[in-house]
């Protein structure tokens, strides 16, 4: 044990040291504040978004302005164009209609033309006969669309309303919302908003956490076949020691970093006030999940590694495997939006996927079952440890191999044959 | 560590045993029942071409590969990574952490055979010193030249302080200068009491240092014992001579002779059981002027090329 010791120490030392680790310890929460929260910062207050409305109706343009200029943001500029001509040929080609969807192309300004037939009764799918919202194809359609719909559709009801002699009382009845959402977790506490975020959020620290430093060990593995250092540490270490203290010394790295985005992360909700974002039980079983996921896919890594002799070629055998490693975060929509739905289900009970699905579960609510979370740790328990004896068969072989490197079968092969 | 072996053993006069070991890989038949012992406290030579099986010998000496057949034995018990920490392993491809410190280096490499850094810290300064390397023990391993990276890789084998120390071709690259101080390096460990045995190709290095070794061949022990029985074994006697050829002579054809190793100015004569030492040199007169001419017991070197010629 205790040269596993000295082995996973070094490994663990010389990582720590290197630029990438304090470069990687800044720049993961960075990043994932950066797809979190800058959306949510860069809201624009100064800018003017300009509108042309042209009116067929005669009886629109005021009120649908009336609500654009209400918007607090984005702010609109309004211009009333005449509708006359709108479908004749101009001197310079074209219709008027043909000239202003230039303009809107353009980006000079978003275009509404409110069509007369927009007032009269409309069937299913006569799509000819609605308002039309034109804009450049660059347009901030996911802010400003739902404003504009907004208002022409408000604008066209108030119309219809009142032209049709229709009790407002019972317009405003119509247009009240029936339905409200609210999220509760076991305890009948309302769960807030942060908990849709959560579970996405740990689903990511766990999985840059162990791919992003599981990585490490296929440089290492290949830099110390190329050093040729392997031999010299089998003459004072059997290949299991060897492999347990170089993962183990990886994974300790990892744990660190882990441990300090989750205290950082604590710090950070506590200042934020979020109190309640994540629970001990969560942590304790992020890390777990962290250790025991690390050292299954750590174990793919070093025998990949062990087998190569260049980054090339272990990037040739990696290739297959990082894409069914993405899965989770391939599927992580489909597991957050159905927690408990099949699909979720079946992935937690698919080893390499189990801690990254798990995760995600248990962060949401309402958690998984409990009995299904422990039988599918337990299973990711065996395969871990059969992931484990398998590589130490690859890892073994492949040290002092060199030259030609294995092809899958060969490695397969490897892994099945008893060692020698 | 040194003194626990003393009577201990149940084997106690051999500090390496092979008996009768065969590994294979595949199909190919690495190392073919081979058989011999190294004596406790020996300087002890394993010779033989690239690709003989020395270094899958050693291998197997080291349990980093097991042998298919036969019976390995290590300081006295059956080869197990028990005995790794009594061992030091210089190999025949030198292996170091390029980004380590050479006295980081040095502890970890003494630390992972157990030892504890108490007892490696006076180590680590005398073998610095001994090698020439005190002024480089906070500088980075990339830095060193390669002569200075194989002498830290030799003080890496020994810190820890084997009672068996394997040499993989340790002078293989050196220039003059390093292999004498390295060479008594390797003496110094031998007079200590510790048991060597290296493996090398040049026969000269063999002749100069070791008692006693086997001479291996395509995976079989062609010849072993001490020098002095290999070359008696050997029966054949052999002529230096440092000649200058008269105009259209040669030295093929001389009477007694079966084998010349033409160096140009010198030759090496190695002659057959019945060779009349006399005879050849009034043949040798005739052709060439000869400056000097010494009868001599063979070479290693001359042993070494009829047994890998496959010859008589």
């Amino acid at each position: 044990m205790s040269r596993v010791w000295t082995v996973l120490k070094r490994e663990y030392l010389e990582n720590v040291r290197t630029k990438a680790f304090i470069i990687g310890l800044v720049l993961t929460p960075l990043w994932i504040g950066i797809v979190f929260f800058v959306p949510k910062l860069a809201k624009d207050e100064d800018r003017v978004e300009r509108v042309l409305l042209v009116d067929e109706t005669g009886v629109l343009a005021a009120a649908v302005e009336k609500r654009l200029l209400a918007s607090p943001e984005p702010r609109f500029q309004v211009e009333t164009i005449p509708a006359s001509g709108l479908w004749e040929e101009t001197e310079e080609g074209g219709t008027g209609f043909d000239r202003l969807t230039l303009r809107a192309g353009a980006g000079e300004a978003l275009i509404i033309v409110l069509t007369a037939p927009a007032l009269e009764k409309r069937e299913p799918g006569e799509d000819e006969n609605r308002s039309l919202i034109i804009g450049a194809s660059g347009f901030r359609a996911a802010r400003t669309l739902p404003i504009l719909s907004a208002a022409v559709n408000d604008a066209v009801n108030a119309h219809l309303v009142e032209s049709r002699g229709i009790d407002p009382e019972i317009a405003a009845l119509l247009q009240r919302p029936a339905v409200r959402t609210k999220r509760v977790d076991e305890s009948g506490k309302a769960a807030g908003e942060a908990s849709l975020l959560k579970p996405l959020i740990f689903m990511m620290f766990l999985f840059m956490g162990i791919m992003g430093i599981s990585q490490m060990l296929i440089n290492s593995t290949l830099e110390e076949k190329s050093n040729r250092v392997y031999e010299v540490l089998l003459s004072s270490v059997s290949p299991l020691q060897l492999m347990s203290g170089k993962i183990l010394g990886v994974c300790g790295i990892g744990f660190t970093l882990l441990l300090l985005w989750a205290g950082g992360g604590l710090g950070a909700a506590f200042a934020t006030g979020l109190t309640d974002f994540v629970t001990a039980g969560q942590v304790i079983w992020l890390l777990v999940f962290y250790v025991v996921g690390f050292l299954f896919i750590a174990s793919l890594m070093v025998a990949i590694g062990s087998a190569c002799n260049t980054i090339k070629e272990a990037q040739n055998l990696m290739a297959p495997i990082s894409i069914l490693l993405a899965m989770p975060l391939i599927l992580s929509m489909v597991v957050l939006d159905d927690p408990n739905g099949t699909m979720a289900r079946v992935l937690s009970f698919i080893p390499p996927f189990t801690p990254f699905v798990l995760m995600a579960r248990m962060a949401n609510v309402p958690a998984p079952p409990e009995w299904e979370v422990w039988a599918a740790f337990a299973l990711l328990l065996v395969s871990t440890w059969f992931m484990f004896r398998m590589a130490a068969r690859v890892f073994r072989v492949g040290i002092l191999l060199y030259g030609q490197p294995p092809s899958l079968k060969q490695i397969v092969k490897w892994m099945f044959r008893s060692p020698d | 560590m040194r003194d626990m072996q003393a009577g201990s053993q149940s084997n106690g006069d051999y500090a390496v045993r092979f008996e009768n070991v065969t590994k294979r890989f595949g199909d190919f038949t690495a190392v073919n029942g081979i058989s011999f012992q190294v004596p406790q406290g020996s300087l002890f030579g394993i010779l033989g071409s690239n690709g003989a099986g020395k270094t899958t010998t050693i291998r197997m000496l080291m349990n980093i590969f097991r042998a298919d057949g036969g019976t390995v034995e290590v300081l006295g018990s059956r080869v197990s990574d028990a005995l790794k920490p009594r061992v030091g392993y210089l190999p025949e491809e030198r292996g170091l952490y390029k980004k380590m410190r050479v006295l980081e280096l040095l502890r970890f490499f003494g630390e992972v055979k157990g030892a504890s850094r108490a007892d490696l810290d006076p180590q680590i300064d005398h073998w610095l010193e001994a090698l020439g390397l005190d002024g480089w023990r906070n500088r980075r391993v990339e830095e060193l030249s390669k002569g200075m990276s194989q002498k830290l890789q030799f003080a890496a084998t020994v810190v820890h302080k084997p009672d068996l120390l394997i040499l993989d071709e340790p002078f293989a690259g050196l220039d003059p200068v390093n292999r004498d101080v390295l060479r008594d390096a390797v003496l110094e460990m031998h007079r200590g009491g510790t048991t060597v045995v290296f493996s090398t190709h040049v026969m000269e290095q063999a002749e100069q240092l070791c008692r006693e070794l086997v001479l291996i061949h395509q995976g079989t022990i062609r010849l072993g014992g001490t020098i002095e029985q290999v070359r008696a074994s050997e029966g054949r006697q052999a002529v230096n001579i440092r000649y200058q050829l008269r105009a259209g002579q040669t030295l093929d054809d001389l009477p007694g002779v079966r084998a010349v190793a033409d160096h140009g100015n010198e030759a090496e004569l190695t002659l057959t059981a019945e060779a009349d030492p006399e005879q050849l040199l009034t043949a040798l007169m005739e052709r060439a002027r000869i400056t000097h001419f010494e009868l001599m017991e063979p070479s290693l070197h001359q042993i070494f090329k009829r047994v890998v010629g496959g010859e008589g």
